[in-house]
C-alpha cells in the first residue's frame, strides 16, 4: 500500500488530465477546482463490511418504507411515532408528491450515508443523502488509476473491486425502468458535480442528458434526437434538485428542469432516481427518527447508531442544548455541503449568546449533536503522513435488492484543526478498500 | 444513428471547428512567428487580415503573447481552445474520458504558461500533438459514426474555411474539400443544397478559386440552415 505514497503526484497529475473536479461558486463566480486526492486509502475488514452491510441496507429499507407511508397512508404519523409538525414543516417535504407510487416503490435508490467511526471503534451515521448524493465517481476513477500505479499492491491484497458501481447503477435503473432508455439528466457543466454526471452516464451507458433534450408528449418522456427522431425514457437519474425539476409543478420560473415530468412521473411512465420528495426523509431534523422508523416499520433494533442528537423544537431537548452549547455541535437543518455547521467550542460569549437566541426563535431550524471524537486516517503531505478528521460516504443502491456498493468515498478535512471534510470546504478525498477477506 | 440530441450535435460540430481552428491558427502562428524573428517585423498585420481578425496588437511583441494567452480577446488561441473544451466537456459520452483528456490537455498547456511563452514555438508543440492526439484517438475509440461525421463536419468546414483565407493552393482546397463533403454528406445535419452546389462549381474552377474567393466563403456560411 505504502507503494502508492511515491505516486501521489502522478496519480493526481492523470486525475487532472481526465478532468476529475468539482465545481464551486464563489463570489458569484463559478471556478473548477481539483479534488486533491490522497493514496492512502481506507481499509475496512470484510467482517466489518459486513456488519456495514447489514446496518445500511437496514437503514435505507426504512427510511424507503418511510417515503412509502409519509406519501401514501402516513400511518408513522397516526401512530405517533414522528410528529405530524415535523414532517409536514420539513423544506424536503412536497405536497406535490402526494399519492404517487413509483415504480417498484423504491424512492431511495441511490442513498448516500455520512458515517464516521469514533475512537470506541463503534460507527456512527452522521446524515443521510436521499436527494441526490454525490462522490461515486471519484473513488471508481482513482482505483482506476491507483491499480495502474502500485500493481502489485492490489496482487497481493485482497480488496474488491470497487470499479462495478456503474454496473449497480445501470441494474438499479434497470429494474425501475418503465420501458425506454436510461438517462442521466444533468442541470449542465457549471453544476459542481458535472464531471459525476458525465462519468456515470458515459460508464453505466446512460445518455447524458441536459433538460432541453427531453420532451414530454402523450404523458410520456422523450429524448429527442437531431434527425427528428425521438427515443422514449423509461427512467431517468435525475441530478438537479427537486425544485427544479419540473416549472409546471415546483419552481415556475426554473429554466433548467422539463415542463411535465411529474405529470409522466405521477402516471407510472417513467422512473426518477431518486424520488422527489425525498428530503423529508434525510432533513436533519427527521434523522433524530430513523432508529424509531427501523423498530416500526421492520421490527429491528438499529444496527447502526446515530450520533447522540437533541432536537430544539423539544423543550428538554433545547434546554439540554442551551445549556450545553459551548460543548455541542449544532445544525442548520437547512442547510447542506458542510455550511450551516457552528460547533460550539469554537464560539466566544457573546456569539453563543447569539446562537442560542436564534436557536430560541426557531427551534424547528436547529439540531444539536455531541462531538463525536472520530478518528484520524494517516494523509500524505510531502514525504511525511499526517493525521486527519475523515468520515466515510457509504452509497447504497436499491433495486431488486438494497445493496451496499463495497467501497465508498472517503473525506478527509486538509486543516488539521477541523472536523469538516466537505469538498466545498477545501477537503480531500481517498479510495475505500473493502478486503474481501 | 445514436442518441444524439439536436444539442448534442451542435456541440459536436463546434468542437470540430474550435478543435481545428486551433490546429490550423497555431500552426500558422509558428509561420508568422519565424518570418518576424529576422524578417518581417508586421508579419502578424497580414496574419490579422489573412484570418478576418480585427488588429488590436500594435506591436509584434504584443502579438506574440496575447493572440496566445490573452482570455478576454476572443479571437486568442486561449479563447478558441477554452470554445473547444466547452463543447468537448459536455460530450463525455460520446467522446469517452480517454478521448477528452486531449482536449483538457491542450486547454491546461495553455493555461499552464500563465499568459506568458519564451519560446512559443517549442512551448506549444504540446497543444498540437495533443490536438493531433485527440483527432486519432476519436476516430479510434468513438464508436458512433454519427457522432465522427459530425465533428469530422465541423472539423473540415474549418479547415477549409481557413485555407480559403490563407489562400491555399487549389489542390489542398480540392483535398479538404472532398474530406468535408464525405463527412457531410454522412452527418445527417440539414444544410442548403444550392450553396453546395456553388462551392462545388467554385473548388472546381482550380487555381480560378481565387477570384471567387468570397463567394466561397459566403457559401460556407450560409451552408447550413439549423446549426
Amino acid at each position: 500500500m505504502y507503494e502508492l505514497m511515491d505516486h501521489t503526484e502522478n496519480i493526481n497529475r492523470l486525475l487532472a488530465r481526465y478532468g476529475v473536479k468539482f465545481g464551486i461558486y464563489k463570489d458569484n463566480q463559478f471556478h473548477e477546482q481539483l479534488f486533491p486526492f490522497d493514496p492512502l486509502p481506507r481499509i475496512i475488514e470484510a467482517e466489518e463490511f459486513a456488519f456495514l452491510n447489514r446496518g445500511l441496507s437496514q437503514r435505507v429499507r426504512a427510511l424507503n418504507l418511510f417515503l412509502a407511508d409519509i406519501y401514501s397512508d402516513k400511518r408513522i404519523i397516526k401512530d405517533g411515532v414522528i410528529p405530524a409538525d415535523f414532517v409536514y414543516s420539513s423544506k424536503g417535504y412536497l405536497p406535490q408528491c402526494e399519492g404517487i407510487a413509483p415504480p417498484g416503490k423504491i424512492y431511495s435508490h441511490v442513498s448516500g450515508i455520512d458515517l464516521v467511526q469514533g475512537k470506541d471503534g463503534n460507527w456512527y451515521i452522521l446524515e443521510d443523502n436521499l436527494r441526490i448524493p454525490s462522490g461515486a465517481s471519484y473513488p471508481m476513477i482513482a482505483r482506476e488509476l491507483t491499480r495502474r500505479a502500485a500493481p502489485s499492491t492490489f496482487s497481493r491484497t485482497h480488496v474488491i473491486d470497487n470499479r462495478n458501481y456503474a454496473a449497480m447503477l445501470k441494474e438499479t435503473m434497470d429494474y425501475v425502468n418503465t420501458g425506454g432508455i436510461n438517462v442521466v439528466l444533468t442541470p449542465g457543466r457549471y453544476n459542481a458535480a458535472f464531471f459525476e454526471h458525465s462519468y456515470l452516464a458515459e460508464r453505466s451507458g446512460a445518455i447524458l442528458s441536459m433538460p432541453q433534450d427531453l420532451f414530454v408528449e402523450d404523458n410520456r418522456l422523450y429524448y429527442r434526437q437531431y434527425g427528428g427522431n425521438r427515443l422514449q425514457v423509461g427512467a431517468v437519474y435525475r441530478r438537479l434538485s427537486d425544485e427544479y425539476l419540473d416549472p409546471l409543478c415546483f419552481l415556475p420560473e426554473s429554466l433548467i428542469g422539463v415542463p411535465g415530468i411529474m405529470d409522466v412521473y405521477r402516471r407510472g411512465n417513467v422512473a426518477l432516481v431518486n424520488a422527489p420528495g425525498n428530503g423529508v426523509a434525510d432533513d436533519k431534523g427527521i434523522y433524530y427518527f430513523v432508529p424509531h422508523m427501523i423498530k416500526y416499520y421492520l421490527g429491528e433494533e438499529a444496527i447502526l447508531c446515530n450520533a447522540p442528537t437533541y432536537l430544539a423544537f423539544y423543550e428538554k431537548d433545547r434546554k439540554f442544548i442551551l445549556e450545553h452549547l459551548n460543548r455541542l455541535v449544532v445544525k442548520d437543518v437547512s442547510e447542506a455541503g458542510g455550511y450551516g455547521v457552528v460547533f460550539g467550542s469554537d464560539l466566544t460569549g457573546e456569539r453563543l449568546k447569539d446562537l442560542a437566541e436564534v436557536i430560541k426563535a426557531e427551534p424547528r431550524r436547529f439540531i444539536a449533536q455531541e462531538v463525536i471524537d472520530f478518528i484520524d486516517l494517516n494523509v500524505v503531505e510531502g514525504a511525511h503522513e499526517v493525521p486527519r478528521k475523515a468520515d466515510l460516504r457509504a452509497f447504497v443502491l436499491a433495486g431488486e435488492e438494497t445493496r451496499v456498493w463495497p467501497g465508498g468515498l472517503t473525506r478527509f478535512s486538509r486543516n488539521p484543526d477541523s472536523f469538516v471534510v466537505n469538498s466545498s470546504q477545501g477537503g480531500g478525498f481517498k479510495d475505500t478498500w473493502v478486503l474481501s477477506r | 444513428m445514436g442518441a444524439i440530441s439536436i444539442e448534442k450535435a451542435d456541440r459536436l460540430f463546434w468542437l470540430g471547428r474550435y478543435g481545428e481552428r486551433v490546429l490550423t491558427t497555431l500552426m500558422t502562428y509558428f509561420e508568422f512567428y519565424d518570418e518576424m524573428i529576422d524578417g518581417d517585423e508586421e508579419a502578424y498585420r497580414t496574419f490579422c487580415e489573412k484570418i478576418s481578425i480585427p488588429d488590436i496588437y500594435g506591436s509584434k511583441e504584443n502579438f506574440q503573447q496575447r493572440y496566445l494567452f490573452d482570455q478576454g480577446d476572443p479571437n486568442s488561441i486561449i479563447s478558441n481552445m477554452e470554445r473547444a473544451f466547452d463543447n468537448a466537456v459536455v460530450m463525455r459520452g460520446e467522446l469517452g474520458t480517454y478521448t477528452l483528456a486531449y482536449i483538457q490537455m491542450a486547454l491546461d498547456v495553455l493555461k499552464g504558461k500563465n499568459g506568458k511563452a519564451d519560446a512559443p514555438v517549442y512551448d506549444l508543440q504540446q497543444v498540437i500533438d495533443y490536438l493531433n492526439a485527440f483527432w486519432g484517438c476519436m476516430d479510434d475509440q468513438v464508436e458512433d459514426e454519427a457522432c465522427r461525421n459530425i465533428i469530422k463536419c465541423g472539423k473540415y468546414l474549418e479547415r477549409l474555411d481557413l485555407y480559403m483565407r490563407l489562400g491555399y493552393p487549389a489542390g489542398a482546397i480540392e483535398k479538404e474539400y472532398s474530406k468535408f463533403c464525405n463527412r457531410l454528406h454522412r452527418s445527417g445535419l440539414s444544410y442548403r443544397r444550392d450553396r453546395e452546389a456553388a462551392l462545388a462549381g467554385i473548388v472546381a474552377l482550380g487555381e480560378g478559386w481565387r477570384e471567387h474567393d468570397k463567394e466561397a466563403l459566403q457559401a460556407l456560411w450560409e451552408l447550413f440552415e439549423v446549426i
